[in-house]
């Protein structure tokens, strides 16, 4: 087996939207199972029939185990993320008393923000890879990341969400608030009178409440995030970057590689989805199609030694573009046995 | 308003397109293609959006005037927008110096969102822009997006921000405003391209108006008979590829035919870089 894979415990896969991150996920869950460790995927948003491979036909379990194509001495389990559901129970988790977490799962402020923050699915995934990560049961995990905009989204959720919790802004809100009389700053009364015009006081008013219902809690926002940077930068994680040779991907791939840098992570492998084979030479007039196919090829190979230039030391894993979308077991565990190669 | 004969001229007749779908499917590149397919007509073109990379993009030579870059990013919209409620440059730096400000903007439920539409909406209400093209993020986002005015009048009563989300829903569902859904010819985007429309409509009276489904497998000419036999075998695999993939892509088309609105069957072109896809794309869009 590789060693890319023997040595490590955490594999993230990382990448831009549509590359086939959630394919490349269980398929290697599944290479790792039959190689006899036990192995869990988390996945956030996989395609339908790929959900039903995996065993997800109910949504009920949380963690469901997932039958291996053939018989081995591993087990493969798969999670599939609820953000909603599982922000809710880090609010759970880290409220002081059942009274301040209904407090907060109730307040319209938390429903809206937990719908519709940016950020929210990628906070939610980086808690539970660590709540995985600290069960020793399990000897592999797998995290397909949320497809993000920008990949980054994902390193910088939790450190966003530990500031907005930074006991700093609510003392600022909650001691500012109309009708308290303190000295203020200049700035801050300046900023105060913005936000009334803007939003209204009434508003500011319901937001300090609500980060008065936070109290308390930043603590463990913070501990957790720095938990996970721990285990991003930690030696037995590993991060896979699941992409497309072209030229967008890689300007993407290259400002990606800038974040992983600047936090620490060190970037694993390369994995290029869905390329294209060649074509013999003399095959090439008889058709337009073939012609087609090898131009594409073509203009592949040209952005592969682009990477391969950028990132001379990074192995590059390839998985030829399959004749059908992979939505079986077999067909997955056959990108996985490629991948351990 | 009616759908025009061709795409190209019912983007021709409108003020405001959104260009929305899963992540990856080339949202930008048919949105950039669509802006310089008009703007070869005449029309004066913004292309306003979130993606990073578009600045490479806005130096694609066209015809006469470059097409207008608008980048959309939370903090510099809301300094625009403060400092014209406030006047002052220097009152909004004394204020904005305040790090915890800057948090609470990007993290507040529902405001980056909303300042962001905010900044479309002015670009809208300017006269001299004819066509805006607006680049959105993947699904999830651009719900989140068109959501926003509607959590925030929640959250906010009264104030300026209360008062803009009416307008911002205005803009949303005037006859002049199309959103396109962007797909592959594969399931997920697909199947997600569904379930975007579905839920959009209940959030506004949006005007939708094509469904683009790009990459597809292009219809070229296949080996004849004859020659099939003498093919390598490699040759022969990749014919047998594309014939499965052909197969899927109608089902899948079959399947976003669902959402009943006009498809444009965008194909896969074989080009070496952005620019030169987004041309190509363009080309194929001004005859569509």
């Amino acid at each position: 087996m590789n060693g890319l894979f023997e040595n490590k415990r955490v594999f993230l896969i990382g990448g831009p939207g549509g590359v086939g991150k959630t394919t490349v996920a269980a398929s290697l869950g599944i290479a790792l199972a039959q190689k006899g460790y036990k192995t869990i995927v988390l996945t956030v948003d996989p395609a339908k029939r790929l959900a039903q491979a995996l065993g997800f036909d109910n949504f009920e379990r949380d963690i469901q185990k997932v039958p291996l194509p053939s018989p081995s001495q591993g087990e493969l389990f798969a999670s599939m993320l609820d953000s909603q559901r599982y922000f809710d129970r880090i609010i759970e988790r880290f409220a002081k008393n059942p009274e301040q977490c209904n407090k907060i799962l109730n307040n319209p402020i938390y429903r809206i923000g937990t719908e519709n923050l940016g950020g929210t699915h990628e906070y939610a995934a980086m808690e539970r890879l660590l709540e995985f990560s600290n069960n020793h049961e399990y000897e592999k995990i797998i995290i397909d990341t949320p497809p993000s905009q920008n990949a980054v989204e994902l390193f910088k959720a939790p450190q966003r969400l530990s500031s907005f919790m930074d006991s700093s802004v609510l003392k600022w809100f909650t001691g500012s608030r109309p009708g308290f009389v303190k000295l203020f700053h200049r700035s801050t009364r300046l900023a105060m009178k913005l936000f009334e015009r803007l939003f209204g006081s009434d508003f500011l008013t319901s937001f300090g409440n609500f980060l008065e219902d936070l109290h308390g809690m930043h603590e463990g926002f913070k501990n957790r995030n720095l938990e996970v940077i721990q285990l991003l930068q930690s030696e037995l994680t590993s991060f896979l970057l699941v992409t497309y040779p072209s030229e967008i991907r890689y300007h993407e791939c290259v400002s990606f590689l800038g974040t992983l840098q600047e936090r620490g992570i060190p970037l694993q492998a390369i994995i290029f989805n869905k390329t294209e084979q060649s074509i013999q030479p003399e095959d090439l007039k008889s058709s337009s199609i073939l012609e087609y196919y090898q131009k594409i090829y073509d203009i592949q190979r040209c952005w592969m030694r682009e990477f391969s230039n950028y990132l001379p030391h990074t192995p590059i894993i390839e998985l030829p573009r399959l004749p059908q979308e992979p939505h079986q077991l077999a067909d997955l565990s056959q990108i996985g046995e490629k991948l351990l190669r | 308003m009616n759908f025009h004969d061709s795409y190209l001229e019912d983007c021709l007749n409108r003020k405001i397109i959104f260009f929305t779908g899963k992540g990856g499917t080339g949202k930008s590149s048919l949105a950039w293609a669509t802006a310089i397919a008009c703007q070869k007509k005449g029309k004066q073109v913004t292309v306003a959006s979130w993606s990073r990379y578009s600045d490479s993009l806005a130096s694609i030579p066209t015809f006469d005037v470059r097409i207008e870059w608008i980048p959309l990013e939370t903090l510099s919209a809301f300094h625009e927008y403060a400092l014209h409620l406030l006047k002052f440059e220097k009152i909004y730096d004394v204020v904005f110096e305040n790090q915890i400000l800057k948090i609470f903007i990007l993290a507040a439920p529902g405001l980056s969102e909303t300042v962001i539409a905010g900044k479309i909406w002015d670009l809208w209400h300017e006269k001299k822009k004819e066509l805006i093209i607006v680049d959105m993020p993947s699904s999830g986002h651009a719900i989140s997006f068109f959501q926003s005015p509607l959590g925030v009048k929640k959250i906010f009563h009264i104030g300026i921000v209360h008062k803009n989300t009416v307008r911002i829903c205005e803009m949303f569902s005037d006859p002049e405003t199309r959103i396109d859904l962007v797909a592959l010819a594969e399931e997920l985007p697909i199947t997600e391209s569904l379930e975007l429309k579905q839920k959009l409509s209940v959030l506004h009276p949006f005007h939708f108006g094509f469904v683009h489904i790009n990459q597809m497998t292009p219809e070229l000419a296949l080996p004849t008979k004859e020659s099939l036999e003498a093919l390598a075998i490699s040759s022969r695999r990749c014919l047998e590829r594309h014939m499965n993939h052909l197969v899927q892509e109608k089902n899948l088309v079959e399947m976003a035919n669902r959402m009943e609105l006009p498809i444009l069957k965008i194909p896969r072109l074989a080009t070496e870089n952005q620019t030169k896809t987004v041309t190509g794309l363009a080309d194929i869009l001004e005859k569509m």
